[in-house]
């Protein structure tokens, strides 16, 4: 009975019978996924009119029964928490002020939803991970945050960082800093108690003196919250996984690609047999298609021994042979018979030839001279294709290489520690300076106001009063790269460099500063001047 | 010839995991999965199909159910693409059994005598001619099994996985289909004598 229809050696292409289309696929899903929850929904709307109309059916009976023999699963109703939004009053708070004007470090911001715990990288590469239900309100909530890498940064925002501890100030060296605040609409609000913010702090500093500080705003100073721990990653990313099999995956092409020109070379174009000769010597043989492809299919199909062979004739026909084998002699366009029994083997050549009629041997000849052109074509075409994608595996490869030399050496240092308050937080360590005492001279006059000591080389930004000149309590860094910088108003800069400063006899300093002719507009602006 | 998953190396399968975890928690990762295993799956479908438009239309249904099935694919030392192959398969045959079309076979010459080679008999035409006739008597799942084992050349574990089966229940069956068409062929030489 014949069940299955056998399609012989139809070479059908993958290529042609269909392409890839992800996004049809995609559109398919997101289609399927819809009906699917609508189905659930009203499959659940279904249920739940059937439980209100059982409800309705029940209840007055339920109703009439005394209080304690009601049912024993009802729970008594705990009374609803009320989730205000915390607003912070202004009077409790002490102010970073920025000290240039329009030049503030900006926020970046993510909306988050409260009832879920979310996981994110911002710009700088930190990553958040904030709890479900760690604000205090529901709904979605605007996370603000800002980091501070760069003294640049940290004097634009304004936060400057020394540590007042037990009345003694120490200045403070800082391997990044991070600002949080949450927002719903203008409302700022506060971490619920006992809901902490995970941080990994993308920072370049790896040594482990460093601490955890939170800037107290109600007494407007840097407090001791802990050791943070050091993390160091090698990144990568998830769209790298696209080419790790690039290396296999191109190896299966140059193998597909070896096969392909293999069989190729072993393509043979039919032959056109001839007429067999009436004097010459031909015999039978049945032939492999698999091995003769060029002579399959024709009737009659015989082989002659070449006239140049004649001699052969009579050795052949005087033995009884067990075995013959045939071979192709491609340069002669001939073919090699080798014939052998238990003592002796000889070859002779031979032509394929036919005996009988010519007509349909024309028509045999014909079709498979269609087939092996049809067939050797659309193998070229595929080697050509494949010979494309392994040059292109070649360049990926190579591309993906280089991208592993790059990745190896990029390792990324966080900084992990957990934060159960808004505001700002700093990896900072003390620094160690000596008190000076200074005198600060615009020109002939006297500087008084705010100077800023920017130490670029420890990281760190930090505030002294003048007035009349004097400074109050001035430490000297034992930095290599300082800068002391006054502010005016309409952001004019005061500025001056290390060892631009004289002392006198009685080792008080003196800075005279002069007027930076650079407009400060941003934090580039300020970084440019800096560097 | 469809590559066989066991020469995929344990780091590929490990990283094939990450994407599937991926993929179940985002569809427009499975991309990646899609992109390297569509062709494996045309190839499969297009082997057992006459009409490359139904064929295009099966993959499709493979993966779609795939990847809305994803979130139940669960490693358990089997390849991820012999889950599709096993989808594949059912695809196909639900795709004739409404249909109620003859089922159709691909096959390449060589695929027989590599088949004549196994049951010891001669490569010469007229055996050919009966083995493809022994391919046309075998019924569905015989079909499948000689279609896996000689024709894409799968290793038994392979043909297990897919076909739902132990391994060595997947060789019983091989050869015992070899047998019965070892069977038909000296039936129909015998016939052929009379």
């Amino acid at each position: 009975m014949k069940r299955n229809k056998i399609i012989l050696d139809d070479n059908f292409s993958v290529e042609e019978s269909g392409k890839k289309d992800f996004n049809r696929l995609l559109t398919a899903y997101n289609q399927k996924q819809a009906l699917i929850k609508l189905t659930k929904w009203i499959a659940g709307s279904i249920a739940f009119f059937a439980l209100v109309l059982l409800g309705i059916f029940f209840y007055p009976s339920s109703a009439s029964l005394p209080e304690s023999t009601k049912s024993s699963t009802e729970v008594a109703a705990e009374p609803v928490q009320e989730l205000k939004a915390l607003e912070i009053s202004k009077e409790q708070i002490h102010k970073v002020q920025p000290p240039f004007q329009d030049v503030d470090f900006a926020f970046e911001k993510k909306q988050i939803r409260a009832s879920r715990r979310e996981t994110f990288i911002t710009s700088k590469g930190t990553i958040m991970e904030i709890p479900a239900g760690a604000f205090a309100d529901t709904g979605y909530i605007e996370v603000h945050y800002r980091e501070f890498y760069d003294v640049s940064e940290v004097l634009a925002g304004g936060v400057t960082a020394d540590y007042d501890s037990s009345g003694q100030v120490y200045p403070f060296e800082s391997a990044g800093m991070i600002e949080v605040k949450g927002y719903i609409g203008k409302k700022e609000l506060l971490l619920k108690k006992g809901k902490k913010i995970k941080i990994k702090l993308r920072s370049r500093k790896r040594s482990k003196d460093y601490s955890v500080y939170c800037f107290d705003k109600g007494l407007g100073k840097w407090t001791y919250r802990g050791k943070d721990q050091v993390i160091v990653k090698s990144i990568v990313s998830e769209d790298d996984t696209t080419g790790i099999n690039i290396e296999s995956d191109g190896k299966m092409v140059s193998i597909q690609l070896l096969k392909k020109e293999k069989m190729l070379q072993s393509f043979t174009a039919p032959v056109r047999l001839k007429p067999a000769d009436k004097d010459a010597y031909n015999f039978i043989y049945r032939i492999n298609p698999d091995e003769f492809p060029e002579l399959y299919g024709y009737k009659d199909l015989r082989f002659e021994i070449a006239a140049s062979e004649k001699d052969m004739v009579r050795q052949i026909n005087n033995k009884q042979w067990d075995k013959i084998e045939l071979h192709r002699n491609l340069p002669e366009d001939n073919y090699i018979a080798v014939l052998s029994n238990s003592t002796t083997r000889k070859s002779v050549v031979v032509h394929p030839v036919y005996t009988g009629d010519p007509g349909p041997l024309e028509k045999v000849y014909n079709e498979k001279m269609n087939e092996y052109l049809t067939k050797k074509k659309t193998l070229e075409k595929q080697i050509e294709r494949l010979k494309i994608e392994e040059k292109d595996f070649e360049r990926k490869q190579k591309k993906q290489l280089k991208k592993a030399e790059q990745k190896s050496a990029e390792k990324v240092l966080y900084r992990m520690f957990e934060i159960d308050q808004t505001g700002i937080w700093n990896i900072s360590r003390i620094s160690d300076w000596s008190p000076q005492k200074a005198k600060a001279f615009i020109g002939t006059k006297h500087c008084s106001g705010t100077i800023f000591l920017v130490d670029v080389e420890k990281n760190g930004v930090y505030k002294f009063e003048a007035a009349d000149g004097e400074i109050m309590d001035f430490k000297i860094p034992v930095s290599k790269k300082f800068y002391l910088i006054h502010i005016e108003k309409g952001n004019k800069i005061y500025l001056i460099r290390q060892k631009e400063y004289s002392v006198e006899k009685n080792h008080t300093l003196i800075f005279q500063f002069f007027q930076v002719p650079e407009e400060i507009k941003s934090v580039s602006d300020l970084k440019r001047m800096l560097i | 010839m469809i590559r066989s998953v066991y020469h995929i190396d344990t780091n590929r399968i490990a990283e094939e995991l990450t994407v599937i975890e991926a993929a179940k928690k985002d569809p427009a990762k499975f991309s990646l999965l899609y992109e390297r295993y569509f062709e494996s799956i045309m190839r499969f479908v297009r082997a057992r199909m006459e009409d490359k438009y139904d064929a295009e239309d099966i993959v499709h249904q493979v993966f779609l159910k795939s990847i809305l099935n994803l979130k139940k694919f669960q490693f358990q030392g089997v390849p991820f693409v012999s889950w599709l192959y096993r989808i594949a398969l059912s695809e196909v045959n639900e795709y004739y059994r409404k249909s109620k079309k003859q089922r159709a076979v691909h096959v390449q010459s060589e695929h027989v005598y590599s088949m004549l080679a196994e049951i010891d008999e001669e490569a010469v035409s007229d055996q050919f001619r009966h083995m493809v006739k022994a391919l046309e008597e075998l019924q569905e799942e015989e079909l499948q099994l000689i279609e896996m084992r000689f024709f894409e050349k799968m290793p038994f574990k392979e043909i297990a996985e897919v076909s739902d089966i132990t391994e060595n229940h997947a060789k019983v069956k091989v050869y015992r289909i070899l047998d019965k068409m070892k069977k038909i062929i000296s039936k129909r030489k015998k016939h052929e004598k009379k």
